[in-house]
């Protein structure tokens, strides 16, 4: 089962975190401080699994984790879960995030946390794996934004409409309206 | 057999020099692997080497894993490869210096473990037990989690039990006794009494029996220095009595129950026998009854092997059950049947056990298959080869046809060496033979009288037990006709290979390029970049008749040395004073600014240079001029710079995680050289008069807003009731009302509209104009419009960066706005500095080339902006808000901003 799942950046500064099993605030600080303390001590050519967390599960407990560019995804998983199955997913995760927002980078988690969460239920629930695939990830998030793009465009409509009002120019419209040339017209007349 | 030494050997040192790693997880796998690799021949360089590992290693988890892998080595297969007992016993003393260890519980177990079953080491035990004993203040005295103390509790059992071999009890006992009660655990204390007894007792009886032997014998084991000594025991025989009647009361007043029992019987049997010896009598032997009896481990087995004693069968019913009983187990259902079957009902008590399972031979048959078929199914199901699943099942699976085990491919194994690693039978292996054994460990153990040996001992469960398969035992080697299955690969083309994911990082950014190079073609760039931007902004808002080379002349007019001044007490964006105290501070300095120094510079129409094609003449500043506002510069950077590095110290980590990082602070700099960005815009001019002006937000949610408008007088005669009016209009009202001033020639004044707006979430145009009449009585109007941009209301300030996190994790933020705005030529710090500058936002956060921004209106409404580079020279503005149509004017003025 995975336990949680951190993302943190090269400062240790939280940028998602999800937990699937119940730990208080103060526990959940503690995690993600020790889960850091951990993986960034470590060189980048090392194992990218690692043992020797002891907050959660005793040693029961494995972090699969992987470092990008500045950010560290770490999944806090227990036995039952594979490795290399984990690693693999932690990849998944990265290119869906990277086709949803284009060229992710670490603000885009925070100022696009409920995608980013979106995202992540698409992948994982209830700290079991749901989906590796990752064009299947990225339907079902498409289908929700354009979900969501329905619903904000209705609510949001109003509010456009009279901003397009009050910035119309419209002695400039009444003057830029072309009337056909009447006396040509006229003059093309046949009878 | 072929032995496999050379690939073993290098093995373990290919394993050793992953033990040196750095990498935690290859330790520990290296340590598990080591595990299997030990034979007699390596052991002790092996542990040697660990031990040394032990005292460099860092970090107490990892230590005692050390640790117990190493005291698992030692001991696994009844301490199969340990040769030298005495050896391995001072690797366990030796492990007693380890501080702040979890494992003494473990040490200590394997110390009374050796010297029960190796019966040749336990002189030499006893002895190495004597000497922890005599230094117990060393263990004592380590750190507060320490489990070593578990050994003392080792140390004493063992030397009572074996106090035979004891070379000198008495001062053994005195070790004991002088121990500081409190500084031991309860237990420990329990032992150490009871073994002082077991001490004294012995020494007691040594000396009768040397009495008895009249000097002629020496002890068991004992040699001449053993003798010596019980002589000195003898001479000193009631010393030891006197010792433990003295201070057994201070174990008595221990707080532990037990300690207090056994010290307070221990110290009246003391008394008793004190008693007794003064009347002469000889205690030695009865003493020793009292803890004779030799001890030794109990076999595994040892309780499913007690014989049954005749006449007793244990499947017989004690009493009859009562017919009762069952009647109402029977009739307790009501009726409904939850679990029994229709046909079970009707029948008696007697034949309802015996109908309990009674499948006929074709259901069997049938079960067989389907459960057979399952198992073939089953993806999670360990499937054999053919001929150990014919024997693993005992012909359960028989039934199933052949074909469906068969389908998993295996492949043939032509092996000829039993594949494990240890060895069974020493016998059998050519270089552990090499090897001396100097002790034998008795491997079995106590078994109840009359108990069979567990050889002959029969599998007693039924042939079909599917436990049975489970009980394999791994140490035989494999028969000839046994295969183990091996898997082989898949077929090339039978089905695709898995996706292969291409590691595609994010790309690594471009690398900046040398910073000099940068800094210098940005001064350059910017300043072009600044010149036409307000040169265009002039022209398009002044929207009058005036020529282009006059409004061109605006910008260089305008930089006057008040501009500086004006940008470094107006508020930056991610810097600390408030617009709203700027707003007041700001006016007033740059007045006095204004009129001491003002040399105002015609507009001297210079041929148009490098600059932009839309201006046609530009006033060059002189060079003096210029080269004090450099200096200035400097000196307000250095400033800024140390002002910057004070917060950063203050704020501690939220600054350095940040604001600070690197890549922010190449934009200080650019800033810094980049003066002539002042927020005052050309507003409208003519002979008479120029006009700058800079709309400013309010205080925070009072929906008021002030305009500073710069009136210079740039005509040769002085003005008088030079007056700003504004035509009103709805939703604006002024706040206060403008009284007329007058401007001598040359001079300029800042008046401040103080506006309370009903809406700004959409840009305004409020039409103005001002009055002025000249000392020879004509009057003047200028009239002009003024355009208030949404993002020139914006308060670009934030106090507390939880803010930014809250707003855009909670559901207040819903309106959006997204643009892309392509070909995008400056370089990102610039376009972030022009956003959060002109667009007045602060700069919640900057991660190389992506930003995330932050600012609100005069109104309440907050707005948090992603600013990301994409490819292609793209940049991506992300907005997220409270209010959508203010979201939506901000991102679209922000655009403006950017392709300016």
């Amino acid at each position: 089962m995975i336990k949680a799942v951190l993302v943190f950046n090269n400062h240790g500064k939280p940028r998602l975190t999800k937990f699937y099993h119940y730990y208080n605030e103060e526990m959940q600080q503690k995690i993600i401080k020790e889960t850091f303390q951990l993986v960034s001590k470590r060189e980048d050519n090392v194992c990218n699994f690692l043992e020797g967390g002891t907050l959660i599960g005793g040693s029961d407990y494995k972090l699969i984790y992987r470092h990008y560019a500045t950010l560290y995804f770490v999944f806090c998983v227990d036995s039952s879960e594979s490795e290399l199955g984990i690693l693999d997913l932690i990849q998944v995760l990265v290119e869906t995030l990277d086709k949803c927002f284009e060229n992710v980078c670490e603000l885009d988690l925070v100022f696009h946390v409920n995608k980013v969460h979106y995202i992540l239920n698409e992948i994982v629930m209830g700290g079991m794996v749901l989906e590796t695939s990752m064009t299947e990830i990225i339907t079902r998030t498409e289908e929700q934004n354009r979900l969501e793009k329905q619903e904000g465009g209705f609510a949001a409509a109003p509010a456009r409409a009279v901003s397009v009002v009050k910035n119309i120019n419209i002695t400039q419209q009444i003057k830029d309206i072309k009337l056909p040339d009447l006396p040509a017209a006229i003059k093309d007349l046949k009878f | 057999m072929p032995s496999h030494n050379a690939s073993i050997q290098l093995c373990v040192q290919k394993l050793r020099i992953l033990i040196e790693d750095s990498d935690q997880n290859l330790k520990l796998r290296a340590l598990d692997l080591l595990y299997g690799m030990v034979s007699k021949k390596n052991l002790m360089e092996i542990v040697k080497k660990l031990m040394v590992h032990m005292d460099r290693a860092e970090g107490s988890t990892y230590r005692d894993e050390l640790l117990s892998k190493l005291i698992f080595i030692c001991s696994q297969n009844n301490y199969q490869f340990v040769t030298n007992f005495e050896w391995y016993l001072s690797v366990l003393v030796e492990l007693t210096r380890i501080e702040g260890s979890q494992h003494g519980p473990l040490v200590a177990a394997q110390m009374m473990d050796v010297t029960v079953r190796v019966v040749a080491i336990r002189h030499f035990a006893v002895a190495q037990m004597a000497l922890l004993l005599d230094n117990a203040h060393v263990l004592a005295t380590a750190a507060h989690k320490n489990t070593m103390l578990e050994v003392l509790y080792a140390a004493a059992w063992i030397c009572g039990e074996f106090a035979e071999y004891l070379p000198n009890i008495r001062s053994t006992v005195e070790a004991m006794l002088r121990t500081r009660t409190a500084s031991l655990p309860p237990h420990i204390l329990a032992v150490y009494v009871q073994n002082v007894l077991k001490l004294y007792a012995e020494d007691v009886g040594a000396c009768r029996a040397e009495r008895a032997a009249g000097g002629r014998g020496w002890r068991h084991g004992g040699g001449q220095s053993g003798k010596r000594e019980g002589r000195g025991a003898r001479i000193e025989g009631g010393r030891v009595a006197e010792l433990m009647i003295e201070t057994l009361p201070t174990f008595a007043s221990s707080a532990d129950l037990e300690v207090q029992e056994r010290a307070t019987s221990a110290l009246q049997l003391m008394k008793t026998i004190q008693k007794l010896q003064s009347r002469g009598e000889r205690l030695g032997a009865e003493l020793q009854q009292l803890f004779s009896g030799e001890l030794n481990p109990v076999a595994p087995k040892a309780q499913k092997k007690v014989p049954v004693p005749e006449g007793l069968n244990l499947d017989e019913w004690i009493n009859e059950p009562s017919d009762e009983s069952a009647d109402e187990l029977e009739t307790a259902d009501y009726g409904v049947e939850v679990f029994v079957k229709a046909e079970n009902r009707g029948a008696g008590p007697a034949t309802h056990t015996e109908k309990r399972y009674q499948p006929t031979a074709e259901e069997l048959r049938k079960s067989r298959e389907a459960r057979a078929h399952e198992q073939a199914h089953n993806p999670h199901y360990l499937k054999g080869s053919l001929q150990s699943s014919g024997a693993n099942y005992g012909g359960a699976g028989g039934s199933a046809p052949a074909g469906e085990m068969g389908d998993v491919p295996v492949q043939q194994l032509d092996i000829n060496v039993p594949l494990r690693i240890g060895e069974g039978e020493p016998k059998s292996s050519s270089d552990e033979d090499a090897v001396p054994v100097v002790h034998e460990v008795s491997v079995g153990g106590e078994m109840p009288e009359g108990a069979r040996s567990s050889e002959d001992e029969k599998d007693t469960r039924p042939a079909d037990d599917p436990h049975r398969a489970l009980d394999i035992n791994l140490d035989e080697p494999l028969a000839p006709d046994e295969v183990l299955p091996v898997r082989s690969h898949r077929q090339p083309g039978r089905a695709p290979p898995p996706a292969q994911l291409a590691d595609t990082r994010p790309e690594a950014r471009p690398k900046k390029k040398k910073k000099k190079d940068k800094d210098e073609k940005k001064r350059k760039h910017k300043k072009d970049k600044a010149d036409r931007e307000t040169a265009e902004g002039g022209q398009g808002e002044a929207g009058t008749e005036q020529p282009a080379a006059e409004t061109a002349a605006a910008p260089a007019n305008g930089k006057n040395p008040q501009d500086d001044i004006e940008f470094w007490l107006s508020d930056m964006p991610a810097s600390t004073p408030a617009e709203g105290a700027a707003d007041s501070a700001a006016p007033a300095t740059s007045n006095s600014e204004l009129l001491a120094p003002s040399d105002p510079k015609p507009a001297a129409p210079a041929p148009a240079a490098e600059t932009a094609p839309t201006a046609n003449g530009e006033a060059t500043p002189p060079e003096t001029n210029g080269e004090a506002k450099q200096k200035k510069h400097k000196s307000a950077k250095k400033s800024k710079k140390s002002k910057k590095e004070k917060s950063g110290r203050l704020l501690g980590y939220e600054e350095a995680a940040g604001i600070s990082t690197p890549s922010h602070e190449v934009l200080l700099p650019g800033l810094g050289e980049d003066v002539s960005e002042s927020r005052l815009r050309p507003l409208a001019e003519n002979e008479h008069l120029k006009l700058m002006y800079e709309p400013r937000a309010g205080a925070p949610d009072s929906g008021e807003v002030s305009v500073a408008v710069a009136v210079t007088n740039r005509g040769r005669d002085d003005l008088t009731d030079v007056l700003l009016e504004l035509t009103p209009k709805g939703g604006v009202t002024l706040v206060q009302e403008l009284e007329p001033l007058s401007l001598p020639a040359g001079a300029s004044e800042e008046v401040s509209l103080r506006l309370r707006l009903d809406e700004v979430s959409v840009p305004l145009k409020l039409a103005a104009s001002i009055t002025s009449k000249t000392p020879a009585g004509d009057s003047d109007r200028l009239a002009f419009k003024l355009r208030l941009p949404v993002t020139s209301l914006l308060i670009g300030q934030l106090d507390d960066k939880q803010l930014f996190a809250d707003l855009l994790s909670g559901d207040q933020l819903t309106a959006r706005a997204t643009c892309v705005v392509s070909e995008v030529t400056d370089d990102f710090n610039q376009v972030l500095h022009k956003v959060a500058f002109w667009g007045r936002h602060t700069v919640v956060e900057q991660i190389d080339t992506t930003a995330s921004l932050y600012s609100r209106s005069v109104q309440g409404d907050h707005i948090c902006l992603l600013l990301k580079q994409l490819a292609a020279g793209r940049l991506g503005i992300d907005g997220k808000g409270t209010n959508q149509q203010l979201l939506a004017n901000v991102v679209d003025e922000l655009r403006a901003i950017v392709c300016s």
